[in-house]
């Protein structure tokens, strides 16, 4: 599921069958790449009490369920400034790979699969930090140390391919720049 | 009142405005259900409302509702199809929740939906 696919979906109390509000963001651990709380408002619903995100709705069992932010990821998350989407992708060595434009996640577990920038995308595992201005992710030297070609956006591919001299860089997918550098 | 019964199945539909019915479910704020979306307990949209479903008997009891389905429930074309409920179900003016389960019980049409509802209802009994 697509980070602003999921924003705007109304949040319903299973118990009474009514509306809660709308989802307006996540708080997300970038120590575990995770979702790890919903905001609703100036609230939050831990991810674990909503189970998930439903096809058309976030449906919740309790209306206590709903509280207010309580760590710095989750106050972050609901003053807006936790958001990753629109902001720099930074890597830890100082590279701007790109800017935000959604995030592939796994709507049951919250797992961040992927940050996707634009026609680009980096492997969510890379996350190290979001901050107010930029997303922090790790180097693609770091990235690939087990070997993982597939953890680095399609940008910092060709880079290595500049570096290697492969021939037919400039007209290769993402998938052909790996097969070419493994 | 508009009265559709179905054969040997003591199933009955209305759709008139359910406070003209005893037994048929109303929204706290007075409301009736019909036009009310139709949600699963984990958040998937099944239809909604268009008419009420009650059994016939000593009393009126509410047993399901035909809704205008989703695209994607069911195959074909035709989206009016019947879904049973459980004996206690949580209504507002914004939705009514249903297990997830009751999707699985969804018939296109009356002949044998009073038999839908029991299997549901007991596998509902049997899962509490």
């Amino acid at each position: 599921m697509r980070w602003k696919q999921a924003k705007g979906r109304t949040v319903v109390n299973t118990s009474t069958a009514e509306n809660l509000g709308t989802l307006s963001g996540f708080a997300v651990n970038p120590d575990t790449s995770q979702l790890v709380a919903l905001v609703i408002g100036d609230q939050v619903i831990t991810w674990a009490d909503a189970g998930g995100i439903g096809k058309d709705a976030v449906t919740i069992a309790d209306e206590e369920m709903v509280r207010p932010p309580e760590s710095s990821l989750e106050k972050a998350a609901a003053g807006g400034s936790g958001d990753p989407v629109g902001k720099r992708v930074i890597t830890e060595d100082g590279h701007d790979i790109g800017c935000v434009a959604d995030i592939d996640f796994d709507a049951q577990t919250g797992a961040i699969r992927e940050l996707v920038l634009g026609d680009d995308e980096v492997l969510g595992s890379r996350l190290l930090g979001i901050g107010s201005f930029a997303v922090m992710v790790s180097s693609a030297q770091r990235s690939m140390g087990g070997g993982q070609l597939d953890a680095l956006s399609k940008a910092e591919l060709y880079e290595m391919a500049k570096t290697r001299d492969v021939d037919g860089r400039s007209s290769m997918t993402k998938s052909e720049l790996i097969d070419a550098l493994a | 009142m508009k009265n559709r019964a179905a054969p040997r199945s003591g199933i009955a539909m209305s759709s008139d405005r359910p406070a003209s019915i005893p037994g048929v479910p109303r929204t706290p704020s007075g409301g009736d259900v019909i036009a009310s979306a139709v949600l699963t307990e984990s958040g998937t949209e099944l239809g909604t409302v268009v008419e009420v479903v009650i059994e016939t008997g000593d009393r009126a009891d509410v047993v399901g509702f035909e809704i205008e389905a989703v695209e994607g429930l069911r195959p074909g074309d035709d989206h009016h199809v019947f879904i049973p409920l459980p004996d206690t179900l949580a209504i507002s003016g914004d939705n009514i929740i249903v297990p997830d389960s009751a999707r699985d019980f969804v018939r296109d049409d009356l002949t044998g939906f009073g038999g839908a509802v029991a299997d549901f209802r007991s596998q509902l009994g049997e899962e509490a």
